[in-house]
């Protein structure tokens, strides 16, 4: 098998299967923030952006935020993680903003289901 | 020919200068508060322009937080979304910062049905029994030295 034979074998694989995948930037937080005993609902969003060599805007990023508030409508969203990567192809990438996160959904006021707790003892 | 692909590369060109090449540099966010509390976002924004990117600081986005409590002075600034991108445009880049928060006010963070669940108190831990006390007998003491 010739080199030519294997370069072309080699690039035209880079090309069909996106050449490398990178994460810029991951964070999290909030997590302290979350009481002892709480419910919480895992909720996830992701939002991109196909660039063909370079992309106009950042639009995306917001676009993850809003899907992350939509997805917890009544509560409190609260351990973020925000993950920023890019997936590489030819002439072209894919911005890639994926967040995780708790819903966490307050009930009402619960001093009275918390003093009946507490005259039942 | 010649004059028309020197058209074509000034076209896209100017097409390139207008739209800018973006680039997302970071993001980062605080927890998001309660849907009933999201009822005034508010949102800072800086920029900083520079001819071939050079930049001779990186103040320009010290005001963005002072920016965002002024547009809040009787509440809470919470949930906060930060992003710095750049744009360069050709030759010229554009830094900028752009926060988006929620103003809460002062009499919904102090309502009731922001406390947490509460959950039951846990036992107090058992006492510990004293350490035993030593023999007097046993008791040695090293001197390691001194003036007199």
């Amino acid at each position: 098998m010739s080199p030519r034979v294997v370069i072309g074998f080699l690039a035209l694989c880079a090309v069909t299967s996106g050449c490398t995948h990178s994460v810029h930037q991951l964070s999290v937080g909030g997590l302290d923030d979350i009481p002892r005993g709480a419910r919480l609902q895992p909720i996830q969003v992701e939002a991109d952006q196909e660039a063909f060599l370079a992309a106009g805007d950042t639009d995306f990023a917001d676009q993850a935020l809003a899907r992350l508030s939509a997805k917890c409508p009544r509560g409190r969203v609260v351990g973020i993680e925000a993950r920023y990567s890019t997936s590489l192809g030819f002439l072209s990438y894919t911005n890639r903003m994926k967040i995780t996160g708790y819903c966490l959904r307050e009930e009402a006021p619960p001093a009275a289901s918390a003093s009946a707790q507490t005259a039942s003892r | 020919m010649k004059a028309m692909n020197s058209s074509l590369v000034l076209l896209v060109g100017a097409v390139l200068s207008c739209v800018g090449c973006a680039s997302l540099q970071s993001v980062s966010m605080t927890n998001i508060p309660r849907g009933a509390e999201r009822s005034r976002p508010i949102q800072a924004r800086e920029n900083n322009v520079a001819f071939l990117g050079i930049h001779f600081d990186n103040d320009f986005a010290d005001g963005v937080p002072d920016d965002l409590r002024r547009q809040c002075p009787n509440g809470k600034v919470t949930g906060v979304y930060a992003k710095y991108e750049t744009k360069w445009y050709v030759l010229v880049e554009d830094r900028t910062v752009t926060a988006k928060a929620y103003c809460v006010p002062a009499e919904a963070t102090q309502t009731p049905a922001a406390a947490p669940t509460i959950t039951p108190a846990l036992p107090p831990p058992p006492a510990l029994p004293p350490p035993p006390a030593a023999p007097a007998a046993n008791l040695t003491v090293k001197r390691t030295g001194g003036s007199s």
